[in-house]
């Protein structure tokens, strides 16, 4: 018996195998790729003007300038929120500005990024935002073309996408390299913000446009650019500086600019506000950096990640108060932390999707965690009359925080609605 | 989950008392022979048989390409003694390993059909136990969803994430051997 069930056995893995060539895998693999939509120059800036409100698709930056909220939807526009009533904004007017992701404000001129040209757009009305101005070709990593002074008509720019699921062979997947401008993940944005000066507006700490006075200050991947906005309505170029490499946001305090950067932290002085100049600087291991100040220290946020060169996740708060060696008086650890912002003893930090968490930091060496709102995923946040403006990737929400054991939702805007 | 076991064997010793309802157990393991490599197959079946057929619940550790552990019904008929043909199906879960979240990228498994179905021999042996040998056809289904972080960037704003669904239809032809009490 036991030889019949070998000689069986064995004939039986020679049938198998003399059919294993029969047998193949399958793989199929589903993704969106998304197919660009060109328009030429001539007519993205011609596109720059008021429209009928609309709902948000994406969160970008925040803004906030008197009684508004400005909201950036990333490469679309700007959505215009009558914030009078925290308890219940309302969205009045959408911008269209094809290719922005930043914004400021100064006696009620918004400046915009579009591509690579800077949009002026008088809101002094914000129920009716006008076209003020356009400067062509002044963020040049932002343009796919090298001369700002080309053919506008002759320039494509790729201002949205069409999305089309696919699902190809996995050995074939790379075919939509065929495509070269096209994408296959989610288009829209991401969630970061900007900033201003306490003068003009407030934005938030991952901001990387801010007025001081008469300049608007903006940066680049590179780039320190200084504007002369004495007169609002027209925005004059007064300097370019190469500061570094991977500059990612730019925060005003006591007339200086605190600016965050993958490798460190970089302090300007605008004692001569044309021309900042580097007073001092706290370097870093390679993370994502935004920063704020306040008194006598300055709040760093570190986030790891792929454009963070990997990194580290934590919160470091150094003395400024000698502003040419700013030193580290601790770190603190955090889950994925993007923007922050500080009024009185409260920092509210938002971690990722571990939520917007509040600290009283009256001891910075000393941080106590108050509370943990954990049912959103915030990216920057601005702290205004008690009010905590959270954008979030699911919406924009408000917190009241007259009293910080009991801070309570005011509002929330969601996303498509 | 005591009481489940106390009525199976309350009815197979019952079915055992009529000779028409016998509870069995099948333990194999086997070679699994596929486009990509050869692997390995541990599995247990469990149900009662009438007559010629057999109906059981099983569930086994299946190695190839990627670990899973396919749950599924077993229908089994034989002709005459020693010979049977079965099928089986239900769902294949994964349990893969390595597959930890990275900062830039994670993934994770979902599950999807399974099926098999394959020719066999029985010998018996003593009273109650056999022998089986079996050959057949298996095709486990995976789902596999791998998201990327900061996928795309533009300047200094990055896309959230990118999404990509693999589906993994793995098929492969198994040759098992086991014993029946």
């Amino acid at each position: 018996m036991k030889k019949i069930f070998f000689i069986t056995a064995v004939v039986l893995f020679i049938s198998i195998l003399s059919f294993t060539g029969c047998i193949k895998d399958k793989c199929s693999n589903t993704y969106k790729i998304y197919i660009p939509v060109y328009k030429t120059l001539t007519q993205v800036r011609a596109s720059v003007k008021a429209e009928a409100p609309r709902p948000m698709q994406k969160t970008g930056k925040v803004y906030v300038y008197g009684n508004y909220v400005l909201l950036n939807e990333p490469n679309k526009g700007i959505h215009v929120i009558d914030n009078s009533n925290p308890s219940s904004p309302k969205n009045i007017k959408f911008i269209n500005i094809p290719g922005t992701n930043d914004l400021a404000v100064k006696d009620g001129y918004l400046y915009a990024d579009c591509f690579g040209d800077l949009a002026v757009i008088d809101i002094r009305n914000a129920a009716n935002p006008i076209k003020e101005n356009i400067l062509p070709g002044v963020f040049p990593d932002k343009m796919n073309y090298t001369n700002p002074n080309i053919d506008p008509d002759s320039v494509n720019m790729i201002v949205d996408y069409i999305e089309k699921d696919t699902t190809v062979n996995c050995d074939t997947y790379n075919t939509w390299m065929n495509c070269p401008q096209c994408r296959v993940t989610a288009q829209g944005g991401a969630v970061f913000s900007l900033a201003s000066s306490p003068t003009t507006g407030q934005g938030g700490s991952t901001a990387r446009f801010t007025v001081v006075n008469n300049y608007l200050y903006t940066v680049s991947w590179t780039d320190l650019s200084s504007f002369n906005v004495s007169v609002a309505s027209n925005p004059q170029l007064q300097q370019k500086q190469n500061i570094g490499w991977r500059i990612e946001t730019i925060f005003p305090f006591e007339n200086k600019l605190f600016i965050g950067s993958n490798t460190g932290t970089f302090i300007y002085s605008l004692s001569n506000p044309a021309s900042p100049f580097r007073e001092g600087q706290f370097s870093h291991v390679n993370s994502c950096d935004p920063v704020i100040a306040d008194g006598g220290y300055a709040y760093v946020t570190l986030r790891s990640g792929t454009m963070c060169n990997n990194g580290v996740n934590q919160l470091q708060i150094l003395d400024i108060s000698n502003i040419a060696n700013p030193t580290l008086v601790k770190t603190y650890s955090m889950n994925k932390p993007f923007g922050l912002a500080k009024q009185g003893d409260l920092l509210f930090i938002c971690d990722g999707t571990q939520g917007l968490k509040i600290y009283n930091a009256a001891d910075a060496s000393n941080l106590q965690i108050i509370k943990t709102i954990g049912s959103l995923e915030p990216a920057d946040v601005i702290l205004k009359d008690k009010i905590a403006m959270v954008i979030a990737t699911d919406g924009f929400y408000q917190y009241d925080f007259s009293n910080s054991s009991g801070i309570s939702l005011l509002s929330k805007l969601a996303l498509n609605k | 989950m005591k009481q489940i076991l106390l009525l199976l064997v309350l009815f197979a010793g019952k079915a055992d008392a009529q000779n028409k309802f016998r509870f069995h157990s099948f333990i194999s393991v086997g070679i699994l022979e596929g486009e990509k490599a050869t692997s390995s197959v541990i599995e247990s079946v469990n149900g009662m048989s009438y007559k010629n057929w057999f109906v059981g619940a099983g569930v086994s550790i299946d190695h190839y390409t990627f670990r899973t552990t396919p749950v599924y019904l077993q229908l089994r008929k034989e002709f005459g003694k020693p010979v049977f043909i079965f099928l089986s199906g239900g769902q294949n879960f994964p349990w893969v390993k390595n597959t930890e979240e990275q900062t830039w990228m994670k993934t994770k498994f979902y599950p999807k059909l399974y099926y098999e179905g394959g020719i066999g021999y029985r010998w018996p042996v003593g009273k109650n136990n056999s022998l089986v040998l079996s050959a057949g056809y298996s095709q486990k289904k995976l789902e596999e969803i791998k998201t990327y972080r900061n996928g795309i960037c533009i300047g200094w704003n990055c896309q959230p994430e990118t999404v990509q669904k693999f589906e993994h239809r793995l098929r492969t032809l198994v040759l098992k051997a086991g014993i029946r009490f």
